[in-house]
């Protein structure tokens, strides 16, 4: 193939590898300048700010601050150390904790499942489907919370009225200390599946027919061929969605914030909420800085674990 | 989200070092008759304060205002934003609870000695002091009383409202068994407002002088009490977000409940001729005295303002008696100044009058830099309680160690 299309004369191959100096400087100021309206933007709101908070972590920045803000005082490690004594701030952690490690695996299993019969089972309906799922995730995250609210109330709600039609006692959902967090995770899977449903399909839509033909007649079964084929195919597709899932769920705030207001007893408070409220109902901006970037270490581990346990094996 | 978070923090950090230096002194109050002010209120306050500032300008031709109204949700975080970035209005609407923290800042001025304490309700003059200084005046109040079916009550056998603990434990009992009702009474498990005047009534005290005061029997007494009514079923145990008792209240389910003014419009609103004689209001029960809770909003002017004395000028008009008993005409909003209770309708209604009796009658939260933090820890521990997770002692216990190592912040 490079025979018949290789006309460049050697002497314009060489040109193109490499250029003169001047012609280098000039395509990189010309770079930057168009890259410049991004950069500005990323330095002023998102480099200054993640440094700056970094730096307010290890100080006592607060309430009196708000005038006088050099004011503050460098005090290491305190803000890190109270946290690990913080009765409120563990809870939270341990509920976060809970959503990842319940609601991920849940979110990925479900939305494969999805998946797979969107993909497969329902062929001339597909494209309804797909925009049902799909729907939960362009919707307001507090408009959905806020219905879901409804739907579960004890008294009014929906869910406990039908129960009651077949003659079962419906339990008080948001209420129950003991029920309110698998609710939340219900409804935050509720809104996120499809979303992780929508990138699997286009994962399974890229497997390679052949591969299933070819599975098929060495005798491979329906599992088998999901077991060896499908999943091995699938990896990195797995991969984006776990890692995605993952970050967003141990962020969770919206749901909780607005179905329970992180209770009863605290069991759906989650560190994003405890971060909010540290940092802007008390201003103990020191502080939630600090939270912020235990929470900011957690997703790092977490992500890089994950990259080691799902990276494609060759 | 959470890089939301970071971003804002240090935007706030960033805003205020690059204003930091253009700060600058208010320098004198500038002229008394001659002033464009800037009011910002809150809620129904700030939709129809418009009305008042019309009929100021009217007497003070010179003075014109613009008021803008700020949703509650927003005011706190707005407010400590104008502070940081010194672009502060000239008078505000200030949460009763919030007036230590703002005092703190050093951004807020203190009224002109023309203006005495006395004329209002002494506790809710209590809540513009913090640190022996006052930072600003009472505007309207609201305190808690205790709304009754007497409907329900009568099918109870109870011929007059509780007056004392007892006779409260005693009359949810028999509403709910008696008196066909679902629950006896409804409390909220995780609202200090409701739970700390059972502390006062028992003659105790949470912060005194410096140093908390919650690991003491009057705490101890009071959460066993609220506790007995979760325990025996009488109230439901957790409410959702935006819960509206009224519509309990009306349906016959929650047949007592405390609270506000507030919700005297929403039982005629929402139950309309139908609820007509079949509820009543009354003082809070008590043990030692019938204290109940006072709030409300204060008015402050900020240092920074060019125009302190027509700012101060346009307070003063807002708390003169006659134009603060047109206020509740307006909005419903209950007056700070006494002698605004002397006429018309805030004189002669039945109910207003109950309110009256308790406001003479109330307590404010103490006035400390951190009490929103405190008032965090008492309900999680109220509601630890409450669900039957701690003893009254262990929370009056943990309420203590907490309190203690957040401290007043004074």
């Amino acid at each position: 193939m490079s025979s018949i299309t290789n006309t460049i004369t050697p002497a314009t191959e060489a040109a193109r590898k490499a250029p003169p100096p001047s012609d280098v400087r000039r395509h990189n100021l010309a770079g930057w300048l168009f890259a410049t309206p991004w950069v500005v933007i990323f330095v002023v709101f998102m480099a200054f700010p993640i440094i700056a908070s970094l730096i307010l972590s290890f100080t006592d920045f607060g309430i009196a601050n708000l005038q006088d803000p050099f004011n503050l005082h460098f005090i290491g490690l305190q803000n890190y150390g109270r946290l690990a004594h913080d009765q409120l701030f563990l809870t939270a952690a341990l509920n976060t904790i809970i959503v990842v490690v319940i609601g991920v695996p849940l979110n990925v299993g479900l939305a494969l499942l999805i998946a797979i019969g969107v993909n497969r089972g329902v062929r001339y309906v597909r494209a309804i489907f797909r925009v049902g799922y799909y729907l939960p995730v362009v919707t307001s995250i507090v408009a959905i919370a806020v219905v879901w609210r409804f739907l579960l109330d004890p008294d009014a709600g929906l869910v406990d009225n039908l129960l009651r039609l077949v003659g079962l006692h419906g339990p008080n959902w948001l209420g129950d200390p003991s029920l309110a967090l698998p609710s939340v995770i219900f409804v935050v899977i509720w809104r996120n599946v499809g979303y992780a449903m929508v990138i699997l399909l286009a994962g399974l839509q890229g497997v390679d027919p052949t591969l299933y033909e070819a599975a098929h007649i060495d005798g491979a079964g329906a599992f088998a061929r999901f077991r060896y084929v499908t999943i091995p195919m699938m990896r990195p597709v797995l991969l984006f969605v776990t890692v995605i899932t993952s970050i967003g769920f141990l962020q969770v705030f919206q749901e909780p914030y607005v179905m329970t207001q992180g209770g009863p007893l605290n069991r759906t408070l989650t560190i994003s909420q405890y971060l909010i409220q540290q940092g802007f109902d008390f201003f103990n901006q020191g502080y939630a800085s600090a939270m912020a970037y235990v929470l900011f270490l957690a997703i790092v581990i977490l992500t890089l674990v994950q990259f080691r346990l799902l990276r494609p094996q060759t | 989200m959470v890089k939301k978070h970071v971003v804002l923090v240090a935007l706030l950090a960033l805003l205020m070092s690059a204003l930091a230096a253009c700060g600058g002194g208010g320098g004198g109050g500038g002229n008394a008759n001659s002033a464009n002010l800037t009011v910002w209120a809150m809620g129904a306050e700030g939709d129809n304060l418009k009305t008042l500032a019309t009929s100021f300008t009217q007497q003070n031709p010179g003075i014109h205002i613009n008021v803008q109204s700020i949703p509650w949700s927003d005011a706190h975080a707005k407010l400590l934003t104008a502070v940081a970035g010194k672009q502060t209005p000239d008078v505000a609407e200030m949460g009763t609870t919030w007036m230590a923290e703002f005092a703190k800042t050093g951004a807020l001025d203190t009224p002109p000695s023309s203006i005495s304490s006395s004329q209002f309700f002494s506790s809710a003059w209590s809540t513009v002091v913090s640190n022996g200084t006052a930072y600003g005046v009472p505007w309207y109040v609201d305190t808690r009383v205790l709304y009754y079916r007497t409907d329900i009550a009568q099918k109870a056998g109870i011929t007059s409202p509780p007056k004392t603990w007892d006779e409260l434990l005693a009359d949810a009992r028999a509403m709910q068994q008696k008196g066909g009702a679902k629950y006896g009474i409804s409390l909220q498990s995780n609202d200090w407002e409701e739970f700390l005047p059972l502390v006062w009534q028992d003659g105790g005290r949470v912060y005194n002088n410096g140093s908390f005061n919650f690991n003491s029997p009057q705490v101890v007494d009071a959460l066993s009490f609220y506790q007995t009514f979760f325990k025996e079923g009488l109230t439901p145990t957790t409410e959702p977000p935006g819960f509206d008792v009224s519509q309990g209240f009306i349906q016959g389910t929650l047949p007592m409940f405390i609270s506000g003014p507030w919700e005297m419009g929403l039982i005629k609103q929402n139950g309309g001729a139908a609820m007509d004689g079949k509820w009543a209001v009354a003082p809070v029960p008590g043990k030692m005295t019938n204290t109940s809770f006072i709030g409300g909003s204060d008015l402050v002017v900020f240092k920074n303002s060019p125009n302190r004395d027509a700012a101060w000028k346009f307070v003063q008009y807002l708390i003169d008696p006659s134009v603060q008993a047109r206020w509740y005409s307006i909005v419903g909003d209950l007056p700070a100044v006494q002698a605004a209770w002397n006429s018309g309708t805030l004189a002669s209604d039945k109910n207003l009058q109950v309110f009256h009796t308790q406001l003479s009658n109330t307590q404010a939260p103490p006035t400390i830099t951190n009490w929103e933090q405190i008032a965090n820890v008492i309900d999680n521990d109220l509601q630890q309680t409450c669900l039957g997770k701690s003893s009254p002692q262990q929370a009056a216990q943990d309420m203590q160690q907490k309190a203690s190592s957040i401290g007043s912040g004074q």
